[in-house]
């Protein structure tokens, strides 16, 4: 290890808003999008680099980001290609708990964890919005997630006609 | 303000990622238009079927089946590693020697053709290796004496010295040269004999002076010279074999010169094939004199990559008969594709090598633009593959007339399933894929995906020749190949049921063959038991139009797979099987263990017209029963109804040539159930070739006068 370095530095993020959160450089790595920013800074840049600047993420949303990859950190992530292989059944309850709240935060979530490339992170939002839908109807889904519904009448009985076929009885 | 943060506005990306964790999407397609549409991409990474077409010969196709059905064989042989080749060729031989009229033989010595070539009497094109025999070794030309065999096509890979006697009494059309050797006696022996000799064709040869100087003798058709010319005596001694020559129509010329090229476009006015490499030194204005030759129907053109193809003239070309036209080297620009399309009118196959730049782009001029084009193959250099966008396929023109298509494999990798389902749909008459069409159909589908899927390959099926007698086989039990596609001639859905057909999934997925009419069962019915009453319930439902139904084992080479399907099963559970088909007419079982365990019942199909009893022995299996004791078991615990039935056949299938089967069983049983009593019966004995043993059939009919 370099010993004149600390094991883990200090590194400042911007909101599109403008508010500076600070976090350890482990843990924003948890971030491909700025991990693939730091690794074009080269040699010895990080600590000089000063304050990244993220336009697609809000202050309140980036606080939450960083609140989840602070806890995350000494954690292995999967990649995007694992994420895939994924089973839906089972997740950390801290991330559940976390995962409370409401849905314009829980989009807003989804949104950031896809610009900044955290594939566990999108995974878990995503799979969140998953359960809620799980099990309702299409109106129950329109009800909940504020959907305009644009079939007609005939358009509707012909999808659902087609759809039949894999009807369970 | 109005809410921004909308699942609604969330991208299609991040709605399809959410999508993926739900089982059924029927409630999301119909939540809204858009929905819909995304629902039906999320089939797109996990649809696994295999469309094989007509020529492709992989491990997915049955070689026995090919090898029985096919009329002629291409045969690359290779007898390395394999024991007592000879003795297994020879059985091989025996029964498919007759179809093969074409030998390719390049990478063995062991197996020498003069010990076979009485047995192949249709062989028409052989690429000869020759053994390497010792000098003194006496050649046997016993098999030869008396060949009718119509070999026209010789291949010679290497000097056969001696060996070119023997093959004088063929006559021989076509010569190929592959490897330098020595005019001597041997040879000219041979070519006297060479009565019509009409195209040849040097890859190497040193002495070109003492073999053209024979050559003269002949009026040849086709003459091809594939190795490098660079001394001007060679210029000199193809110029005087070329003035010997008065019926050429097809000259290639790997590296022709000025002088060579200005003689032929002079002189060969009825030149239809035309195939020269430039030489970089060349005058511009040589290349213009090819536009003398009106007959040519094909023109093959390689450059040195520092000296282009001049492209912008040859679009102004008068060739009416041009309907071949091959590039190999030099820049193409797109915006001349247009030009040569609009000037070269009746252009059919289009060849481009290592030539575009601007792969996709190009790909589409062409297949905008050349209408009649019934073969394209295109390539390009390493560092022009790009991956075809998707625009590609949107903005496609469909051509019925394309058959072949040959495109660089890379760029087309990464390909959705859906744009090549829209490819094999544009050109419905594609005959030579250039690699399989698969769709990857993962273990973790739903009923939506399939569905979807299904439509497409329904939809593609119907507009297309080639695949429309394909048919699916869902196989549950294994993950990649849970759904694939074969080519068997059959219009039929065989649904291989393994472990999983009681789950939920499973259950939703066999719904789909709801208008069959034919139906195979390909089972393990032991464990098909512990779901039998979602197994009984599906087939009802899709039952009311089989009229033919067959129940059979696992054909694959896995022991555990190909498990007896009667083996301790209950007779009952089959007869509910067969009665899931009220009308049913044909009925075909097949049976191999003589263990069942209950009572007789009762099969109660009114319809019942034709039944088929097939006991076969299994490939990897040393184990031979008798299969009269399989029929007698069988006998035991099936009652048929009366009256309806019409015929009624047993097959037995051994690789043990004394198996046969007890007739007094088979009389017997039809006595005791009242059935045919007044039929014909037919006995037939018959071998057929089977993963490299003969297997003996033996068949019993009795038919209803």
């Amino acid at each position: 290890m370099d010993i004149d370095r600390p094991s883990d530095p200090q590194v400042s993020v911007v909101s599109s808003d403008g508010t500076m959160f600070h976090t350890t450089l482990k843990s924003i790595l948890l971030s491909g999008t700025i991990k693939d920013m730091i690794e074009h800074i080269g040699e010895g840049g990080v600590e000089n680099m000063g304050a990244i600047p993220l336009q697609n993420v809000d202050s309140k949303t980036l606080e939450i980001v960083i609140k989840w990859i602070e806890h995350h950190k000494d954690n292995i992530q999967p990649t995007s290609e694992e994420i895939k292989d994924k089973t839906a059944d089972f997740i950390d309850p801290w991330d559940e708990n976390f995962l409370e709240m409401d849905l314009d935060k829980l989009y807003n979530l989804i949104t950031a964890a896809n610009y900044l490339n955290i594939p566990q992170l999108l995974w878990l939002s995503t799979r969140k919005i998953a359960m809620l839908i799980k099990n309702r109807t299409p109106q129950e889904i329109r009800s909940l997630f504020n959907i305009e519904d644009d079939w007609t009448p005939q358009e509707i009985e012909a999808v659902q006609k087609e759809n039949q076929w894999c009807e369970e009885k | 303000m109005e809410n921004s943060a909308n699942l609604y506005n969330l991208p299609n990306e991040i709605l399809l990622k959410i999508f993926k964790f739900s089982q059924n999407h029927k409630n999301l397609s119909e939540v809204c238009k858009r929905f819909y549409e995304l629902t039906t991409f999320l089939n797109e990474d996990n649809l696994s079927l295999t469309i094989k077409c007509k020529q492709l010969i992989n491990p997915h196709f049955d070689l026995e089946k090919i090898l029985n059905d096919s009329s002629s064989i291409i045969l690359t042989c290779n007898s390395k590693g394999i024991k007592n080749f000879n003795d297994k060729f020879d059985l091989f031989l025996k029964y498919h020697g007759h179809k093969i009229n074409t030998i390719t033989d390049y990478n063995q010595t062991h197996f020498d053709i003069r010990k076979f070539i009485h047995l192949m009497p249709n062989l028409e094109k052989l690429s000869y290796k020759c053994p390497t025999t010792n000098e003194d070794e006496e050649i046997s030309f016993d098999n030869f004496k008396d060949s009718s065999v119509p070999l026209k096509n010789l291949e010679i890979f290497n000097d056969p010295g001696k060996v070119w006697t023997i093959f004088k009494i063929f006559n021989i059309e076509e010569l190929t040269i592959k490897k330098k050797f020595q005019v001597d006696e041997n040879f000219l022996e041979f070519f006297a004999c060479c009565k019509n000799l009409k195209n040849v064709v040097i890859e190497k040869f040193q002495d070109v002076s003492s073999l053209l100087e024979i050559l003269s003798t002949k009026q040849l058709e086709s003459f091809k010279i594939i190795f490098e010319l660079d001394k001007e005596d060679d210029d000199e001694i193809i110029l005087k074999f070329l003035e010997t020559q008065k019926n050429l129509k097809s000259i290639k010329i790997h590296q022709i010169s000025d002088k060579i090229l200005s003689y032929v476009c002079k002189n060969f006015k009825n030149l239809e094939s035309l195939s020269i490499r430039l030489s970089e030194d060349r005058k511009d204005e040589i290349f213009l004199k090819i536009n003398n030759l009106k007959s040519l129907k094909t023109l093959t053109v390689k450059a040195y990559s520092r000296k282009q193809i001049d492209f912008e003239n040859l679009c102004t070309f008068s060739l009416p008969n041009l309907e071949k036209l091959n590039f190999d080297g030099g820049r193409f620009e797109k915006f001349l594709i247009k030009k040569l399309a609009d000037n070269f009118k009746n252009i059919k196959s289009l060849k481009m090598y290592a030539t575009p730049f601007e792969y996709y782009e190009i790909l589409l001029e062409i297949l905008t633009h050349f209408n009649q084009l019934e073969s394209l193959s295109v390539s390009t250099s390493l560092w022009h593959l790009v991956t075809i966008p998707e625009e590609f396929f949107t903005t496609l023109h469909s051509n019925p007339n394309l058959k072949t298509f040959i495109y660089e494999k890379q760029c087309f990798d990464k390909l959705k399933d859906k744009m090549k389902l829209k490819m094999t749909r544009d050109f419905p008459n594609l005959e030579n894929y250039p690699e399989e069409v698969q769709y990857y159909f993962a273990p973790k589908y739903d009923a939506f995906s399939l569905k979807h899927f299904l439509l497409d390959l329904t939809d593609v099926k119907n507009g297309n020749e080639i695949l429309k007698d394909c048919s699916v086989i869902f196989n549950t039990g294994t993950g990649h190949n849970v759904a694939r596609a074969k080519r068997d001639g059959k219009k039929e859905i065989t649904i291989d049921i393994k472990r999983y057909f009681y789950d939920q999934q499973f259950k939703t997925i066999l719904k789909t063959p709801r208008k069959l009419k034919e139906i195979t069962i390909v089972a393990n019915i032991q464990l098909i038991r512990s779901g039998a009453v979602h197994y009984l319930e599906y087939l009802k439902s899709i039952g009311e139009n089989v009229t033919s139904l067959t129940i059979q084992k696992s054909r694959q080479s896995d022991q555990q797979q190909s498990m007896a399907i009667f083996k301790n099963m209950n007779a009952k559970f089959l007869s509910k099987i067969i009665e899931s088909f009220p009308n049913l007419k044909t009925l075909k079982l097949e049976i191999s263990s003589p263990k069942l365990v209950e009572k007789a019942v009762m099969i109660k199909n009114t319809k019942i017209e034709e039944i088929i009893l097939i006991a076969s022995d299994e490939n990897y299996s040393n184990r031979h029963y008798e299969h009269s004791e399989y029929f007698k078991d069988f006998f035991k615990h099936f009652q048929f109804p009366e009256n309806s039935l019409k015929s009624f056949k047993i097959i037995s299938e051994s690789y043990k040539r004394n198996e046969t089967f007890d007739n007094y069983a088979i009389l017997d049983f039809l006595e005791n159930q009242n059935l045919l009593t007044e039929f014909n019966e037919n006995r037939s004995n018959e071998e057929r070739w089977e993963n490299g043993k003969v297997k003996y059939v033996y068949t019993y009919e009795a038919l209803s006068e």
